[in-house]
């Protein structure tokens, strides 16, 4: 294809969308509405996975201690969990703080007198990549009972409850955005077809002037990929400046302030060149497939 | 030429389009070919065109059995003619020069090529004047002219006009054919579908009358008779 080809599809296809500008303009919010609703819930679905991902980091057990286990055998047995696979950490806590901490969750009347006659023990506090692992490492840590572990307090029934729900967001949420996805390519092409149809006589006319099937469609085709990418940039637009504002207006409100949401920088890193990416794309698809049924004349 | 071998055209739904059709045109020849609506003439031109496929005989353009060309192909044999149409079919988001430009934009014509020849050849059909203006902004003769010119731009060695003149005034109809005659002189052979007796008896060419698909008479410049009634009467 010679340099002037080029230059000659890309002029007709801008002159072309500023010809059917009102086509174009359809188009484009045609492109930018679907592909908006599939940001969004993109968006809600990242975020209620990293609030999940948060939860679950925030849950492990706490492995309490023997009486009589020693400080050697203590930094032995702490070095063996955070050896443990699905482990993210291990941290230490005296019984006086666990003691400090109740009183501040249950008040001073419950444990008053308990200062002097501390009934709480020493324990690790044990925090896991995945709540999905908890049984193995419970298991595993049970088995550590002659290294000092007296027992273990978790809230499995919570944990697997948590991890059903992170994994049905998930689930739910990537469903949905193929659904979107599909619906809106459907939209799309439907729109891009009923332009193409409307110059079905243009089309018609090139062929009985010699034109090639090629020479008729790249036009179309590079037309098709600027109103898509047009389309995707809106969305990404709108998400670029509004994500932050509706953080804010969320965190705003005392009673959800702490959520904690994806940073502006991890959400964009995706939604910008995933609405380019689809914009073009279904351009692309939307006007080979319309024009290709005038083709055979 | 032009060969048809026993073409005949017989559509889907039964319509008999051309019968067992033999007709030889050659080079550098003007033929009119006639009839009333239904006679054939479309068909003739579609056919030509390799728009439609006969169910029977062999066409041969150039020699070329038409039959043989495969649809990737097709573009290129259409550049070979030059074709008019009685709704002109320009493009309406291009100028005059633009529309014209265009047969030579798909053939990969230079921009100075281009610049050179669009401007001749519109000064042959008398636009030269209106080369900026838009389809909408021309009379139905201006139009035409426009179409004819943008046939004409690749010099191709055939060129067909499938009722050229229908949409056009009588006056404007006889420009159209006096243009059409002047392209013939140069060499180009000429071929007009029209049911327009009037000019076809005062033009004095070659006249190819068709009825229900069938030839019904092939009237040669040299025995020129009625020609008025041969049409009245396809």
């Amino acid at each position: 294809m010679k340099p002037r080809t080029i230059k000659y599809y890309i002029t007709e296809a801008i002159r072309s969308i500023i010809y059917n500008r009102f086509m174009s303009i359809a188009s484009i919010f045609a492109v930018a509405s679907s592909i908006f609703i599939v940001v969004i819930f993109y968006t809600i679905g990242a975020n209620v996975e990293h609030f999940m991902n948060q939860l679950e980091s925030q849950m492990g057990m706490a492995v309490r201690l023997d009486e009589e286990i020693t400080t050697s055998q203590q930094v032995l047995l702490e070095q063996r969990i955070r050896e443990l696979q699905h482990v993210a950490g291990v941290r230490f806590l005296p019984r006086e703080e666990a003691l400090a901490s109740m009183e501040r969750t249950m008040g001073e009347a419950a444990v008053r007198g308990l200062e002097r006659d501390n009934p709480l023990r020493d324990s690790f506090m044990v925090e896991l990549t995945d709540l999905a692992f908890h049984d193995e490492v419970e298991r595993a840590i049970l088995n550590m009972h002659s290294d000092g572990v007296a027992e273990i307090h978790s809230e499995a029934e919570f944990a697997r409850t948590l991890t059903m729900i992170s994994n049905v967001v998930s689930i739910i949420s990537a469903i949905l955005v193929l659904i979107l996805a599909g619906i809106s390519v459907i939209i799309i092409t439907n729109t891009i077809r009923i332009t193409v149809n409307a110059r079905k006589t243009e089309i018609n006319i090139m062929k009985y002037v010699g034109a090639t099937d090629w020479f008729i469609r790249w036009p179309f085709v590079i037309e098709g990929m600027i109103i898509g990418l047009l389309g995707g940039a809106i969305p990404a637009i709108i998400c670029w400046f509004g994500y932050s504002r509706v953080i804010a207006a969320i965190d705003a409100i005392p009673q959800l302030s702490f959520i904690e949401f994806l940073p502006h920088e991890h959400i964009m890193a995706y939604v910008v060149p995933f609405s380019l990416i689809l914009g073009v794309v279904i351009g692309l698809i939307g006007s080979i497939t319309s024009v290709k049924r005038h083709l055979k004349v | 030429m032009i060969e048809f071998n026993n073409v005949s055209k017989i559509f889907e739904n039964g319509a008999k389009g051309l019968c067992n059709l033999d007709l030889f045109i050659d080079k550098g020849e003007f033929v009119f070919v006639v009839g009333t609506s239904g006679s054939g003439k479309t068909s003739f031109v579609r056919l030509l065109m390799k728009e439609i496929e006969p169910s029977g005989g062999q066409i041969l353009v150039d020699g070329q059995d038409i039959s043989t060309i495969r649809r990737g192909k097709l573009p290129y044999y259409r550049r070979k003619m030059g074709v008019v149409f009685q709704d002109f079919r320009l493009l309406k988001n291009k100028t005059v020069f633009e529309n014209v430009a265009y047969a030579m934009q798909i053939v990969e014509a230079t921009n100075r090529e281009i610049r050179r020849a669009v401007p001749q050849v519109l000064a042959l059909v008398g636009l030269q004047k209106k080369a900026k203006a838009y389809p909408s902004q021309l009379s139905g003769g201006e139009q035409q002219r426009t179409a004819l010119a943008r046939a004409i731009v690749n010099r191709p060695p055939l060129l067909i006009a499938d009722e050229p003149t229908g949409n056009l005034d009588p006056d404007t109809a006889w420009e159209i054919m006096t243009l059409l005659e002047d392209i013939n002189d140069r060499g180009t052979t000429v071929v007009v579908a029209t049911h327009a007796h009037d000019i076809v008896d005062d033009m004095q060419k070659r006249v190819v009358a068709l009825r229900n698909g069938e030839l019904v008479q092939d009237v040669g410049v040299s025995s020129f008779p009625d020609l008025g009634g041969i049409i009245d009467e396809a």
